[in-house]
């Protein structure tokens, strides 16, 4: 490869997401995360190996409409990398050195 | 039948059993009656241990003849919430998905209070699978002995009516969200939410691991530290459990109770709840003043405690009942709610449910800041007093109070006692909150309170 390629693989490169046109942007993707996700808009017939009946999706849909936008806020968080789940409060208690701030690196 | 017997705390009735003066075969057969007079007006029994309960009765009685007085539970009948599993009894857990299930063994804390020498006289009703509005029960929605016409509060609804109206010393009921400090607002008696991971909960329905507590209700703080005292500490068989040092003294109670650091958190009562409620709390702040103590206002962390409450419950509870959506049996739940969030809960993701427990950790954190300044936080159990039984949850619960969320979040302990009646004399629930294994604070602030005050000696008057 030389000089004169290299600049038109780049410029080849650059232009085939007007050619091909994905599926999934980096903006769709953000409306994903923010929004309802595909996963509760569309409830699975089959749960637990059983199909469920129409009933049971209207009771799954009426959960969902509350539970997405509830969840949506705690889904576009960032947290630390290091932060681990919480399960039992430790005897002695000690002081968390955990800082509040979400962002910490 | 002695009515004044039945609602005897826990020291007066002990000192009656140790000196002779009444027989435990004597107390229970009094609790029996009223239990059969007075349970089907409040629905507050499921199953009546008769045969169970007059058994134990006679050997404790033959115990304290013999010389062998194991403590001041020894001979006290209370009643467990229908979550709790007691060989040879059924088991519903409030559901008619459950109605025939019976355990062959006994629940650890069952276990624990049978070895303090009480005597369970029955199981008490309670919201189906923990949750959910009044009609959602197995047996008819609970009522308050207050107000017929209103609702006991969920979910130990029956061990909180039960208490109230004199049918059992005291009660066992569990808490994931509420469920103890509700039920003792609503009905005006003390209720204690220990620390998470305290009070052992095998044999116990499960509705989250995270988050289930177990506690007792009952006519006093000092009545609950009795209780607490031989049912806290770790258990093999429940991973979350855990042993921390417990003592509750009264000697110089005033001393310490002065010296305490409180906040209290500024609710809007006139938007969420009721403003006399908010009433009877400033009411409450002037009585901490005669000890010495000035609660100042502190915010709560800004957390979005309620939504990753939601979240790890639900998680949680579809893994639980996973196989009555296998079979089908969702379907029979009572309350519509409560069947799409069973099913529901099946397709939430891991990563949402591990992001919600992961902010825990933060909250925890959060917290930890707040008791670095203060002993105690002040509260209101609930900003209501108990709603007609036909109120929709929505109507009842419109916001407020998310302290109650991040309490459960967070498993630290709280203590419900009563601190005032509205027009409508109905009872009024003051909540003391503490630190991580710091039950004996608020068993103590509470004890100050309930020394200056009677208002855990009223009685309803059930016709």
């Amino acid at each position: 490869m030389n000089r004169r390629s290299f600049g038109k693989y780049i410029g080849v490169a650059a232009l085939m997401p007007t050619v091909l046109k994905p599926k999934e942007t980096l903006a769709d993707l953000k409306i994903l995360q923010e929004g309802i996700s595909e996963t509760h808009t569309s409830i699975p017939d089959v749960i637990a190996g059983r199909l469920l009946s129409e009933e049971e999706k209207l009771w799954m849909t009426e959960f969902f409409k509350n539970f997405d936008k509830s969840m949506a806020d705690i889904r576009s968080m960032d947290l630390p990398h290091d932060l681990i789940p919480a399960f039992i409060p430790k005897y002695p208690p000690k002081k968390s050195k955990r800082k509040l701030e979400a962002t910490e690196e | 039948m002695d009515k004044d017997l039945l609602f005897k705390t826990i020291p007066e009735l002990a000192k009656l059993i140790k000196s002779k003066k009444v027989s435990p075969v004597e107390i229970t057969q009094n609790y029996l009656k009223a239990i059969e007079k007075d349970s089907p007006k409040l629905n507050a029994f499921v199953t009546i241990t008769t045969e169970l309960a007059l058994k134990e009765a006679k050997l404790a009685e033959t115990e304290i003849t013999n010389g062998n007085y194991r403590g001041q539970l020894h001979g006290i009948p209370y009643a467990a919430k229908d979550l709790f599993s007691v060989k040879g009894y059924q088991t519903t857990w409030g559901s008619l998905v459950y109605k025939e299930q019976q355990f062959e063994y006994d629940a650890e804390v069952v276990k624990r209070l049978r070895n303090a020498g009480a005597i369970l006289i029955g199981k008490t009703a309670m919201s189906e699978l923990a949750g959910g509005p009044p009609f959602a029960t197995a047996t008819g929605a609970c009522r308050t002995p207050w107000d017929l016409s209103r609702w006991s509060g969920g979910s130990s609804s029956g061990s909180g009516a039960s208490v109230a109206a004199g049918l059992c010393t005291f009660a066992l009921g569990t808490e994931t969200w509420g469920s103890i400090m509700c039920p003792s607002s609503f009905c005006g008696i003390t209720g204690l939410r220990p620390t998470f991971g305290r009070i052992p909960r095998t044999g116990a329905m499960p509705l989250s691991w995270t988050m289930d507590k177990i506690g007792p209700l009952a006519r006093s703080a000092e009545d609950c530290a009795i209780i607490f005292k031989p049912t806290q500490g770790s258990s093999h068989d429940d991973a979350f459990s855990i042993d921390a040092p417990f003592s509750f003294n009264k000697k110089k109670l005033m001393e310490r109770v002065s010296k305490l650091k409180v906040c209290f958190v500024k609710e809007d009562y006139e938007k969420f709840g009721e403003v006399e409620v908010g009433k009877a709390f400033s009411e409450t702040l002037q009585v901490f003043k005669t000890f010495g103590i000035e609660a100042e206002e502190f915010q709560i962390p800004d957390f979005p405690y309620e939504p990753v409450a939601t979240t790890i419950i639900t998680a949680e509870e579809a893994s639980i009942f996973e196989p009555i959506v296998r079979n089908g049996r969702v379907k029979d739940l009572i309350d519509p709610e409560r069947r799409g969030e069973v099913l529901g809960g099946q397709t939430i993701t891991a990563v949402d449910y591990l992001k919600c427990l992961r902010l825990v950790t933060q909250m925890r954190a959060g917290f930890d800041k707040i008791f670095e300044r203060y002993d105690v936080i002040l509260g209101s159990s609930t900003l209501t007093t108990a709603p007609p039984i036909v109120a929709k949850m929505s109507d009842v619960f419109k916001g407020g109070n998310i302290i109650e969320a991040a309490e459960n979040l967070t498993g630290i302990p709280a203590i419900s006692v009563p601190c005032g009646f509205d027009k409508k004399k109905l009872p009024i629930g003051l909540k003391i909150i503490g630190k991580h294994f710091d039950e004996k604070t608020i068993l103590e602030l509470a004890t100050a309170y309930q020394m200056a005050t009677d208002w855990h000696k009223k009685k309803p008057n059930l016709k």
